[in-house]
């Protein structure tokens, strides 16, 4: 409900003036910048497959905070550290240990030691995978993420943050007073609530 | 803890607009509702408790899942009625690398990762365990003139404030907006420093 009841606020305080046609990149928009504040943090299971550095996470990772292989949190290092420490680190196979972000657009990382063994398929008896269904071999990726219903507590601030962007851009109604003043008060809501 | 109806009266004096003309009393009530969210978000001050059955060998919670009435976790206690330790996700990660999958008879503490992860410390076996947990409450909505706010009276003035901002926004009167603005944040601070 909470996409809803955003855009319901953003048409009631611009007074119906809101383009809802733009809403959705606007939402999209303040819901990538949240990313970086870690409000809507999930984690999900990933798998590793033999001789491959490369892992795939989810399409709706914003920040990823933490990797876990198997039991343990893996340490992160830049891709200039990997290198640094052996440059033949992609043919070097193992139980990962550390991870690095190759590109945040694709969603990957790749890990070091490049994993020896693919993970087993994690059945979801009791529906949790990163739980009771959990198989050692497997990983952990936990992360902010995009969410089309955000926290329902957040709803006034994107609402305002979307009002400041309607606002700025080149319209008939086109304010940048009252974008800045929605910014403003947007802003200060979300420190508040952090 | 005010009547909605005599709140949204009191915020449409304030915004000049006492009949209602620019901003229906239905359309003030649901801005009063989202403020009192904001506002009891942000102070921590009216809690709820709810029952957590941990699951077996699992550490991490989804909270809006699990205590979807839950802005934030406060504490937890067990059923002896010990309080877990709330530690730092940070922490966490110092004291025990292996956490994701660390197993024990009891629980011994807890951490918030980002704001909507709950990760309780180490999980356990088969061993059923309910948990009691204390979190700030994500206040119910306001629906009507009869509903009535849940947070204390000194905070109800938060709630005004916040909800006059907006109606100044909606109407466009931005020359009182910055003072609106400074008597809200001075406030929030006070609220804040008395519930410390």
């Amino acid at each position: 409900m909470s996409y809803a009841d955003v855009e319901s606020l953003v048409t009631l305080l611009s007074n119906g003036q809101a383009d809802l046609t733009l809403f959705p990149q606007f939402f999209d928009d303040v819901m990538h910048i949240l990313g970086g504040q870690n409000w809507h943090t999930t984690a999900t299971p990933i798998t590793f497959t033999e001789g491959q550095p490369t892992v795939a996470l989810s399409n709706s990772l914003l920040n990823l905070i933490t990797v876990v292989y198997d039991d343990t949190v893996l340490s992160e290092l830049s891709l200039r550290e990997l290198e640094a420490l052996t440059t033949g680190w992609r043919n070097t196979k193992g139980s990962p240990i550390v991870y690095t972000i190759e590109t945040e657009t694709a969603k990957t990382i790749a890990v070091y030691p490049v994993p020896s063994a693919t993970s087993p398929p994690i059945v979801p008896v009791h529906g949790l995978p990163i739980g009771e269904d959990y198989q050692p071999g497997n990983g952990i990726a936990i992360y902010s993420e995009y969410r089309h219903d955000p926290l329902p507590y957040l709803t006034i601030p994107i609402a305002l943050l979307i009002l400041a962007r309607e606002y700025a851009r080149e319209s008939d109604h086109q304010d940048f007073a009252f974008g800045t003043a929605c910014k403003s008060l947007g802003d200060t809501l979300l420190g508040m609530l952090r | 803890m005010i009547n909605a109806g005599y709140a949204s009266a009191q915020v449409a004096d304030r915004v000049r607009d006492p009949n209602f003309g620019a901003t229906s009393q239905q359309n003030v009530i649901g801005l009063l509702s989202y403020a009192q969210q904001v506002i009891n978000g942000s102070l921590d001050e009216e809690t709820g408790t709810a029952s957590l059955v941990l699951q077996p060998r699992t550490a991490i919670y989804r909270i809006s899942s699990f205590l979807p009435s839950a802005v934030r976790v406060q504490g937890i206690r067990d059923a002896s009625g010990r309080d877990l330790d709330p530690i730092s996700y940070e922490n966490l990660q110092q004291i025990d690398l292996n956490w994701p999958v660390a197993i024990s008879d009891h629980p011994n503490s807890f951490c918030q990762c980002g704001r909507d992860l709950l990760i309780v410390h180490p999980g356990i076996g088969n061993n059923p365990t309910t948990l009691t947990v204390i979190y700030t409450l994500l206040t119910p909505a306001l629906a009507t003139i009869a509903d009535s706010t849940v947070v204390q009276n000194e905070t109800d003035d938060a709630v005004l404030d916040l909800t006059e901002l907006l109606l100044i926004l909606q109407h466009r009167d931005l020359s009182p907006f910055q003072n609106a603005l400074g008597r809200f944040t001075t406030r929030m601070k006070e609220l804040k420093s008395e519930l410390r």
